[in-house]
């Protein structure tokens, strides 16, 4: 019985494994595939973006409210790189099915990894964007041991994008302007997260939504580890909770609704 | 292992006013859609080492059938058993990858059949070998034609030595050395064990290939036997829907043959009598057209004879003639006072499959006049059992080179 169980695991493994890294590297190919500098995209990206970030929050706008800009901009870092990638993912996870269709009528191709490898392929940023942060965060000193536990965290990060995008991906086959309503949520998304301002700013009568939002308890997370020098508690829990319903959630959607569908495609 | 079974097989299409309407119904459990049968109430039952060909009209059902044998499509009803792995190239493209390259497309293809690295790794040379492609391989699949698409879908649906292989209508795409090939390995693979579904519209390839083969029309079986049966059926009623207009200059008359019309000097009887009375009759057989009228004394002595054609259900007037020319005495047929008859005897009917009926005239001897006529007049449908093709059997032999 858990010999038969283990077994298929690893089969669906297989089935599962080559498919991803091929979509994934077509995806990434597709992406820099053609540009002038390539896969350092990658790097210039995330790293573009921080100079701006210092720029027009730390010299310019001087929103740091004391703290100093280097912790402002470490902060705004913390949320706003897996924001991106949700974003991104999220984005890319709109157009996969459709985009991917072909592959859905082989019988045997697994679905759920058509909106996996834009997931993977929108974290490559957030990976090369946190390692600058850390090595940020110990030249500066503010880096606590507690920083050994933001793999954990990145890939519940990960876990809850790839739920989010699974259902994001099949909803788009269903509604059709979801791809307009979906980068106005995600836009909204931003700004009711402290990512541009520290949670205390948000009146005490709205504190709740900070508790049943899942981007606020990464981006805390990922700040308690890289620069609070505190344990990531309680938002690893609230992460796990989180990922456990979501999950719970997309994984029944995928797999009850795929066939309708594959039918609408 | 290597079987495929298909019970009270069904699907219908559930066609939505909108496409959220399928997410509604998911979610709320009512019923939002209007159902539309593509298919519905498929028995069919291929054995190891059996072969199946698929016949029918654009339309039919075939397609949506084949999606189900292979499991790229949930039957809405019935259900369908494979034994052994299943292979399928079900439409040019499928399962593909447009942007990604040939190999890469192996890879996945092998990997999604379940073979782990290594054994793609040890298999990939060879499918491409056979794939003849070349440096196309590592090209992107959009840049190939519809020619080298089917190759690369032939030669990985082939490469894991299926035990189930389901083919549409593609072939045709293929290039006459390809395609030779493909027929060669698919030969080669049956000897092997492997179950074949055959889906084509070249009736002499489902002919050459397939044991057995279902017909579908409108949705439905139309009917499931042996290759030869259900081919000469089916193209039966293909010529009927290619036949022509009647033609030029006489009106269709309502009805075959045997009902008593109003004229004074009419046809009373056109009717098959002897051992093709049944409408059925075999090549070589004999065939006997009874065909009576009522007459005047007047008309008689004036003179009149009986012109008949034979005309196969597309339009195709295969043989006409009538009883001046060859010479029959029409006084003969007189049967009673004013009643004529006549029989029209072929004692060996060289006519091949179809269906055929009679157009048969009473016409004035002594002008182009026509007394009365009948179109599609005593129906009857005709098989054999060789290979030959065509309308009719022509006497014929082969001879060695001696001179």
């Amino acid at each position: 019985m858990t010999t038969t169980r283990i077994l298929r695991a690893v089969r669906d493994w297989r089935r599962y494994g080559y498919p991803l890294i091929a979509l994934t590297r077509r995806d990434l190919q597709k992406r820099y595939a053609g540009s002038i500098l390539g896969v350092a995209w990658t790097v210039v990206q995330p790293l573009t973006l921080i100079v701006v970030y210092v720029v027009v929050f730390g010299v310019v706008l001087r929103t740091d409210r004391g703290a100093g800009t280097f912790t402002f901009v470490l902060s705004l870092l913390c949320g706003m790189l897996p924001y991106l990638a949700i974003n991104d993912a999220l984005q890319r996870c709109s157009f996969a099915l459709r985009e991917d269709k072909t592959l859905l009528e082989r019988e045997s191709f697994p679905a759920p990894v058509i909106p996996a490898s834009r997931v993977v392929t929108a974290s490559v940023g957030e990976l090369v964007g946190l390692t600058i942060v850390v090595i940020m965060a110990l030249v500066g000193g503010v880096a606590s041991p507690w920083i050994v536990m933001l793999p954990v965290l990145v890939l519940l990060r990960f876990a809850l994008t790839l739920a989010l995008g699974w259902i994001v991906s099949l909803l788009a086959v269903f509604i059709s302007d979801l791809n307009e309503m979906l980068s106005l949520l995600l836009t909204v998304w931003l700004f009711l997260t402290p990512v541009f301002y520290p949670p205390d700013a948000v009146p005490h009568a709205l504190r709740w939504t900070l508790w049943v939002n899942p981007l606020h308890h990464v981006a805390s997370a990922y700040r308690a580890v890289i620069m609070g020098g505190r344990a990531p508690w309680p938002e690893t829990g609230w992460l796990v909770l989180d990922v456990v319903v979501v999950l719970g959630c997309a994984v029944w959607f995928f797999r009850n609704g795929i066939d309708r569908g594959k039918d609408l495609l | 292992m290597g079987a495929l079974r298909a019970v009270d097989l069904g699907k219908a299409y559930r066609s939505y006013r909108r496409p959220i309407d399928s997410l509604k119904e998911l979610i709320l459990r009512r019923p939002y859609a209007e159902l539309f049968w593509a298919i519905r109430g498929v028995n069919l039952d291929v054995p190891r080492g059996g072969s199946l060909g698929i016949v029918g009209d654009n339309g039919a059902g075939k397609t949506t059938l084949l999606k189900m044998l292979a499991g790229a499509s949930s039957p809405t009803e019935g259900r369908v058993e494979r034994e052994g792995r299943a292979s399928a190239i079900l439409s040019l493209g499928a399962g593909f990858h447009a942007d990604l390259t040939g190999a890469e497309n192996i890879r996945i293809g092998c990997a999604v059949l379940g073979l782990s690295p290594d054994e793609t790794a040890e298999l990939a040379p060879a499918v491409i070998e056979f794939s003849e492609l070349g440096k196309f391989i590592d090209k992107p699949l959009k840049t190939y034609s519809s020619g080298m698409y089917l190759r690369l879908a032939f030669s990985v649906a082939t490469a894991i030595d299926p035990e189930i292989l389901i083919v549409d209508e593609h072939l045709s795409v293929g290039d006459q050395h390809f395609r030779h090939k493909c027929l060669r390995r698919i030969m080669v693979l049956r000897e092997a064990g492997c179950s074949l579904v055959f889906c084509s519209h070249d009736m002499y390839s489902v002919g050459e290939v397939c044991e057995r083969t279902l017909w579908i029309r409108d949705g439905k079986v139309a009917m499931l036997g042996t290759t030869a049966d259900v081919i000469k059926e089916y193209q039966d009623v293909v010529r009927l829907g290619d036949s022509d207009l009647p033609p030029i200059g006489l009106a269709p008359a309502a009805s075959p043959g045997a009902e008593v019309p109003t004229g004074e000097i009419s046809f009373t009887q056109i009717e098959l009598r002897g051992p093709a009375a049944s409408g059925t009759v075999q090549t070589g057989d004999s065939l006997e057209l009874w065909v009576s009228a009522r007459v005047t004394a007047r008309v008689v002595s004036e003179g009149l004879h009986v012109a008949l054609v034979i005309v196969r259900n597309d339009g195709t007037w295969c043989y006409g003639v009538t009883s001046r020319d060859d010479g029959a005495e029409t006084a003969l047929f007189r049967l009673a006072n004013e009643e004529m008859a006549v029989r029209f005897v072929i004692e060996r009917l060289p006519l091949l499959s179809g269906a055929y009926s009679f157009t048969v005239a009473l016409m004035d001897n002594s002008s182009p006049h026509c007394y009365d006529y009948r179109l599609g007049a005593a129906p009857f449908t005709v098989r054999h059992q060789s290979k030959e093709i065509g309308i009719v059997r022509l006497e014929h032999r082969w001879m060695g080179p001696d001179l």
